[in-house]
């Protein structure tokens, strides 16, 4: 009979008691913490939503501004202003949990407004005249659009403030249900807007300001080559002959190119190789060998080498080097084709090569494969002389070469390449070739590496 | 009930809690390092490494780049961040990285496969999107443009 004067029969119950006591410390404690990790997300969307809600009011104004300014100087100002607001609202959208919300549209206004700002900014700085006509209906519907927005969101804002809404609601909700939220206030009002900018027609921006994305130029083949056609043209361009490496379709790709994605599965403990082919005409469009590199006993020049004539031998005749990197043990060489003493810097090949012991381990030539053509090219307007006279001479120059590049719109436009530093910092400057304004400069430097720990 | 048996029961029970108190405290270190470790150098190669691990660890080395190639064509693409940690970050963007499987250490494979995407191999030919069939249910990521199929993902545009 258990007598429950005796002390030790109450041993197990009070140690279970106090283990109960433990384990409700410890999840309240749990659940304090959760709360304020969900404060602190709540919050920063929270800013994120409102510093929205207040920058695409700006945008309003400052499209009607341009509308009322008649001064080109003004003109340039307020472009360079809006274009920066258009580039804060876009951060506080990147900042909203809205993956459950595809906000395509209004993304897509942003964008359009950006790409117009940049596009008429360009412009005017460069030029003597303000705003055209033509450029004040554009502005024109897209302050209509900014219009619809800035009133939903305002009412949204309005709605969440007042009914004390949360946008880790809208989070938790999402991941719980699969990211098909219904009955959702936040949600709700996003669509609402996003329907609305749906039904507001299509602003058909002009040639001059939309970013064109060339289409494979070259004219290929209509016909479709077989799979084992495919497989064969891929075996010989990469092994040896005689090799036996046996290939396996992977996927079949139906974007840019229509291409067989093959594997050639590894004899003897080798990584496998990836080809791709084209299916129009059985081009090689990309190979990737990731093999394991060992430490360097090949130099990157020794490499440039090798690049070089693996370029050569499957056909790529008079290649210039126009960059070299070195990432871990592996040196990636990028080519361009060249026209006369024209650079083609849109038809890209990159080579890279193990630096352990001088293999090469992939080729990257879909830039090429879509765009190399022979083109009309015009003899330059502006002459080299012409250019070293517009240098800055606060950069050092260490070459100067004509080459043919894609600006920001998306055409080819003849430039002349100059090379130089200042400081450390390396520079690549284009100017074009008729009118010797500056298409383009890149910053040639690479960033800071850090080394970092990787698994297995 | 027998002395003895009263005291392992109750050894075994309080071994029980105790061994629950170690393990709810050690939570986190579940991920610790194992194997060979290299190093690896460069921002974005670093992000984009351990995005490719969390999403991607058992694909196939294409279906690795394939996945990098995706975030790749979002920074170029102007309706996404401009940045690689922009795109990454992106709340609910990727299951990774809301669960916490970005955070572990990155495989070599993914590190090889994250550079090849930086360097502008793209085995799906411009993706923006990608899904597993298996467990996406969304009726809006349905309607996407399939452009390929690699592995266990489907990618579109």
């Amino acid at each position: 009979m258990i007598n429950i004067r005796d002390w030790r029969h109450w041993i197990i119950p009070a140690a279970l008691v106090l283990a109960l006591l433990g384990v409700g410390y410890w999840g309240y404690g749990e659940y304090m913490s959760r709360q304020r990790l969900q404060n602190r997300a709540e919050s920063q969307y929270q800013k994120d939503f409102y510093e929205l809600s207040w920058h695409l009011d700006k945008i309003s104004g400052q499209l009607a501004q341009l509308m009322v300014s008649s001064s080109r100087e003004q003109n340039v100002l307020g472009l360079a202003t809006l274009w920066r607001q258009i580039f804060a609202a876009q951060a506080n959208i990147g900042g909203l949990p809205l993956a459950y919300v595809p906000l395509s549209k209004t993304e897509k206004f942003l964008s359009d407004t950006g790409e117009v700002s940049f596009a008429l900014l360009n412009r005017t700085a460069q030029s003597a005249q303000g705003l055209t006509e033509t450029d004040i209906q554009v502005i024109d519907k897209l302050y209509g659009r900014s219009k619809i927005l800035k009133a939903d969101l305002g009412e949204l804002a309005a709605r969440v403030l007042d009914r004390e809404l949360s946008w880790t609601q809208v989070e938790v909700a999402a991941q719980q249900s699969g990211r098909d939220l219904e009955d959702n206030t936040i949600v709700n009002g996003f669509e609402l807007m996003e329907q609305k900018m749906e039904e507001y027609p299509e602003i058909n921006l002009d040639e001059e300001f939309e970013q064109v994305r060339p289409d494979t130029k070259v004219v290929r083949s209509d016909q479709k080559i077989s799979l084992d056609r495919a497989k064969e043209i891929a075996h010989n361009w990469w092994f040896p002959p005689g090799d036996l490496h046996k290939a396996s379709l992977v996927y079949e790709g139906v974007g840019d190119i229509p291409t067989y994605g093959l594997e050639f599965a590894p004899q003897q403990g080798e990584s496998p190789v990836y080809i791709d082919i084209s299916k129009l005409d059985g081009s090689v469009v990309w190979v990737m060998e990731p093999k394991s590199v060992a430490d360097i006993t090949t130099d990157l020049s020794e490499g440039e080498r090798i690049a070089a004539a693996f370029l050569e031998k499957h056909g790529f005749a008079d290649m210039v080097l126009i960059k070299v990197e070195q990432e871990g043990n592996t040196g990636v060489y990028t080519f361009v084709p060249r026209q006369g003493e024209i650079l083609l810097y849109p038809d890209q090949v990159k080579v890279p090569i193990a630096l352990d012991n001088g293999e090469v381990i992939g080729y990257e030539g879909t830039p090429y494969y879509m765009f190399h053509q022979r083109r009309q090219l015009a003899a330059p307007k502006v002459s080299e002389a012409g250019i070293r006279k517009l240098l800055s001479p606060y950069l050092k120059v260490e070459l100067i070469r004509p080459a043919l590049i894609v600006n920001s719109w998306g055409n080819e436009v003849l430039t002349w390449e100059v090379r130089g530093s200042f400081d450390e910092e390396k520079f690549v400057i284009f100017y074009n070739a008729d009118t010797a304004s500056e298409e383009d400069i890149v910053r040639l430097t690479a960033p800071p590496k850090f080394a970092f720990s990787v698994a297995g | 009930m027998d002395k003895k048996k009263t005291w392992i029961t109750v050894g075994v029970i309080l071994a029980f809690f105790i061994t629950g108190g170690i393990l709810l405290k050690s939570g986190g270190s579940s991920y610790a390092a194992a194997g060979k470790s290299g190093t690896v150098s460069s921002n974005d190669v670093y992000v984009l490494s351990k995005i490719i691990s969390g999403e991607a660890r058992g694909e196939s080395f294409v279906g690795q780049v394939a996945v990098g190639a995706v975030i790749v064509n979002r920074v170029k693409n102007s309706n996404f961040p401009n940045s690689v940690y922009g795109v990454v970050f992106e709340p609910g963007a990727f299951t990774a990285v809301s669960d916490g499987q970005y955070y572990r250490q990155p495989t070599s494979s993914c590190v090889k496969a994250a550079r090849s995407a930086i360097n502008g191999w793209d085995p799906t030919g411009g993706a923006l999107y990608y899904w597993n069939p298996a467990t996406a249910t969304s009726k809006w990521i349905w309607s996407r443009r399939i452009v390929a199929r690699i592995g266990k993902h489907i990618f579109g545009l």
